[in-house]
């Protein structure tokens, strides 16, 4: 992407006045979306995300500089800035580094394996597919009132180098959809959402049912207007399986990232090798799945993504781990590094984050419940690493009564506290799922799967309106 | 290649390409910020971003394209997708592009003594203020994310009707999580100034703010579920009105996804003393501005009086749907972006009720100062919501303990007719265009979750 020579003397000049290391980060993306509103195409963007980020890392801590401008002149600019901002912060003797010689024999390219990249893909194909969705919702119910279905597609092309002399170029594809209904009857509106997605072509589309997909969120929209308000205050709760894995990524995952746990705000902080999860729990992070939303063929940083245990059988066996919080925690990356693009330095992010099969069957679990919510359906959440505190949003939910699926409730949000919940899960089903999401920290926002087999949580928080 | 020799080219292409009218629009931005942890500088931050957004019709419909890569070979796939784009859309309202107002408010936003202030005392003042804020009591564990910044943004639309018109602000910020430990428990604090003076900035004053909060939650415990007054501070109350202000958009009313429309106006939607304003130009904000991202002009409008709704945030396509002018409300997510609809600065107008008798009358309740899960605990369509809360129990009056573990639960079109009190605490979260400012509330009809 960039001449070699030119990444040399960006590198160089990045550390003309100290620093361990300079590391560049660019990239040129592009991106297709298509928006439906109620079955007609509404609004279509195409656009080019083009950039580069400049890290020098002097001990512990970094200077970031980035910019649209790639000419010779502002990339010299911009190190020489950045290499002053490195002088004003170092306090003890300034250690000028070389930069090694980027040898092309060193270098790592990968491709993406997509079929149908979105440069590809004719638009018309992708408004029959949105309307197939939309028309499935329609004509799953009268209720069904409004729908809103979107595409987007995007191909981004990274190049990571250091002054360690790393050179690596990745390819990046990636394709969604979202597809949304709204039920409706007198004031009352309701919604059901899902939203598929793949680091892959268009042949993503070949490989769900649309209209399945269409006709699954107008049937949640249906049965939620139908619902009662939730109940509030803390009973068991039965998580399901797909996006469910969002009380993971929210309750632990999050907090198990060394963006916290370097500084000594997380709650996991000093708890390798401990028991932090019931021993019914087992959970990975793994970005080398093929296809799946969050993988990566390397990280943000240039590094092999991996197949990281973090707990096994209860017991913390690993953290998130970038490279700059690892110099920190004196730990190795564990190909952790992302961010959402040039704008942001990285951090350690999550990649596909699962809690794996148990032992247990989902009848078992529901019969053995005489009262308690039973969350199919689950949204977003969000959580404070330095607390614990998480919550999270039900989507689709249910009472059970006398261990079967009563009513549908609605509205309910659950709360509680990670290093807490992890050790009440007392059941794990064998019935795992994948589901697509986009997490937000201070490197931005990436694409993370979320999965997990229905599991019960012996007591949460619900909070309800009744 | 520079941005006009850009403009001049593609508007050149455009037309031999087939469109018959198109726009420009260009942004571009810059900031500073330095963040210190234990004494040092942990990441020091120079940043430049600028980019074009291209809109034009073709075949008598509007289409896209963006490009952060401003180089002739752009300028033809640029044209290409968005005549592409334009050949999908099947709405019949046709978005068009605008000739101008005759005339346009002032705005001052920017300020040139902002960059007088060098990288080294902002680098200072952000290694006081965490010094200073560890000084302040032994339980403060950390003060986390000590950032001092500053930004500066310009945009400006051109189109082929002639208009052209550009505007630019800057603006500095600070902020600090004051993180307290006691008893093994640890709570945080947050606490953000901006301004765009740093003359206005104190240090001393932002991190006694941030370790005061963060101390007031020690020993902080759930409470029993309850239906009770609930008191929002004038920080939670602006999540709210910012989570739900889609629903005063019209364009959102027109496709069912939202509860008011235009056959609701002069209905009433909120308490009788209920005033929500949304103007272009206002001194209490940092985000005024003069044109909207169609390059409306902005106005100064009441969205409820009196409890009444009295009109929907427009832009020129939702507007002409419903036969009337624009508010100046047409939004963009950046130059990559198209056209939606935002607020200006959106308000509640406070009243001359003091905090401490806003909580006066309230018996039992609960005043909220934390609100988390505002993206998933909302469903916008609907008005229902319930978040994951922290606050204070309120008895005979007082604030008695804190509280954590909580959630409130409710339906936003029925909160406005449950405000009780509106507050005079007024404060303005500014988002670099536009902002929302909201005081703090006593309402009634909301569920708190709790044991």
């Amino acid at each position: 992407m960039l001449d070699k020579q030119l990444v040399y003397d960006v590198l160089t000049a990045a550390l003309s006045t100290g620093g361990d290391l300079a590391e560049i980060f660019m990239e040129n993306s592009v991106r297709d979306t298509i928006q439906m509103t109620n079955g007609q195409i509404e609004k279509a963007n195409w656009g080019v995300d083009y950039g580069l980020g400049l890290r020098i890392i002097t001990g512990t801590n970094a200077v970031y500089a980035y910019t649209n401008d790639t000419s010779r002149d502002s990339l010299l600019k911009l190190a020489k800035d950045a290499s002053q901002a490195v002088k004003a912060s170092l306090k003890g003797e300034i250690n000028i580094k070389g930069v090694l010689v980027l040898d092309k024999s060193d270098r790592l390219k990968f491709a993406d394996t997509a079929v149908i990249p979105p440069e590809k893909v004719v638009k018309k194909d992708i408004v029959e597919r949105l309307r197939a969705a939309s028309q499935a919702s329609y004509n799953f119910d009268p209720l069904v009132t409004q729908t809103s279905n979107s595409y987007s597609g995007i191909s981004r092309d990274i190049f990571v180098a250091n002054s360690n002399g790393l050179w690596a170029e990745d390819k990046r594809v990636y394709t969604r959809v979202m597809v949304q209904a709204v039920a409706s009857q007198g004031n009352e509106k309701q919604t059901g959402y899902e939203a598929p997605g793949a680091k892959g072509g268009f042949e993503l589309l070949d490989s769900i049912d649309i209209e399945k997909i269409g006709k699954d969120a107008a049937e949640v929209a249906v049965t939620m207007l139908k619902a009662d308000y939730a109940p509030s205050g803390k009973m068991p709760v039965i998580v399901d399986n797909a996006f469910g894995g969002v009380i993971f990524h929210e309750a632990c995952a999050h907090s198990l990232e060394a963006t916290g746990v370097a500084k000594g705000a997380s709650v996991f902080c000093g708890k390798m090798g401990e028991k932090i999860a019931a021993d019914c729990v087992t959970a990975i992070d793994d970005g080398t799945l093929s296809g799946e939303w969050g993988s990566l063929n390397i990280d943000d940083e240039g590094g092999k993504t991996r197949r990281n245990v973090l707990i096994e059988n209860g017991v913390l066996k690993s953290y998130l781990v970038d490279y700059l919080n690892g110099l920190k925690m004196g730990m190795a990356s564990t190909g952790s590094g992302r961010r959402e693009n040039y704008r942001f330095a990285p951090t350690s992010r999550m990649t596909n984050t699962y809690i794996l099969n148990g032992t247990d069957s989902t009848e078992s679990i529901i019969s053995g419940t005489p009262y308690g919510l039973y969350a199919k359906k689950m949204g977003g959440g969000s959580v404070d690493p330095a607390s614990g505190e998480f919550n999270f949003a039900v989507l689709e939910g249910y009472l059970i009564r006398d261990g079967k699926i009563a009513e549908p409730v609605r509205g309910a949000t659950l709360i509680g506290k990670g290093h807490e919940v992890l050790l009440n899960i007392d059941k794990v089903a064998d019935n795992f799922r994948a589901a697509q999401g986009m997490c937000g920290s201070i490197s931005g926002s990436v694409p993370t799967n979320v999965g997990q087999p229905m599991i019960r949580v012996k007591e949460l928080t619900v909070g309800g309106r009744k | 290649m520079t941005f006009d020799t850009f403009k001049t080219e593609i508007f050149a292409q455009a037309k031999t390409k087939g469109f018959t009218d198109c726009e420009l629009f260009h942004s571009g931005s810059t900031s500073f910020s330095v963040r210190v942890l234990n004494g040092e500088i942990s990441e020091y931050k120079n940043t430049s971003l600028e980019g074009v957004g291209f809109r034009g019709t073709f075949n008598g419909k509007m289409g896209y394209a963006y490009t952060e890569k401003m180089a002739p070979e752009l300028i033809n796939p640029l044209l290409d997708n968005a005549a592409a784009n334009a050949g999908i859309i099947e709405e019949e309202e046709v978005e068009k592009l605008y000739k101008g107002d005759e005339s346009y408010p002032t705005v001052n936003s920017y300020n040139e003594a902002l960059n007088n202030i060098d990288a080294a005392q902002k680098i200072e003042w952000a290694l006081e203020m965490e010094k200073y804020a560890k000084s302040l009591d032994p339980r403060v564990k950390m003060a986390d994310y000590c950032t001092v910044a500053n930004s500066e943004g310009a945009m400006s639309i051109a189109n082929s009707h002639g208009l052209d018109l550009a505007q630019k602000q800057n603006m500095a910020m600070a902020y600090i999580i004051a993180r307290v430990e006691e008893n093994g428990v640890t709570k945080s604090g947050y606490e953000y100034w901006n301004g765009r003076d740093f003359a206005d900035f104190c240090y001393k004053t932002l991190a006694e703010k941030a370790v005061k909060k963060a101390l007031s939650y020690l020993g902080a415990s759930s409470m029993e579920s309850g239906d009770l007054p609930v008191v929002f501070d004038n920080s939670s109350t602006k999540d709210l009105f910012g989570v739900f202000s889609g629903v005063f958009m019209a364009e959102n009313g027109q496709k069912g996804f939202s509860m008011l429309n235009k056959d609701r106006l002069g209905e009433v939607v909120a308490a009788p003393h209920i005033v929500l304003r949304d103007d272009g130009v206002c001194d209490k904000s940092l985000g005024s501005m003069a044109f909207d991202a169609e390059g409306v002009a902005t106005q100064q409008k009441a969205v409820i009086e009196n409890g009444v709704l009295k009109t929907l945030l427009y832009n020129l396509k939702s507007a002409a749907k419903d036969g009337v002018k624009s508010t100046g409300n047409a939004s963009k997510a950046g130059f990559g972006g198209a056209i939606g609809t935002s607020v200006n600065n959106l308000y509640l107008q406070p009243s001359e009720t003091s905090f401490q008798d806003l909580i006066k009358p309230v018996e039992k309740g609960v005043l909220i100062t934390e609100m988390a899960g505002l993206h998933s605990g909302a469903n916008a369509v609907s008005g229902d919501f319930s978040f994951s809360a922290d606050g204070f129990l309120i008895e005979n009056g007082a604030i008695t303990r804190p509280i954590e573990q909580i959630t409130v639960a409710g339906n936003f079109y029925e909160l406005l007719k449950n405000i009780e009190t509106v507050g005079s605490d007024l404060r303005f979260h500014s988002m670099g265009t536009g902002g929302m400012g909201m005081p703090s509330v006593l309402v009634n009809g909301l569920r708190i979750s709790g044991m």
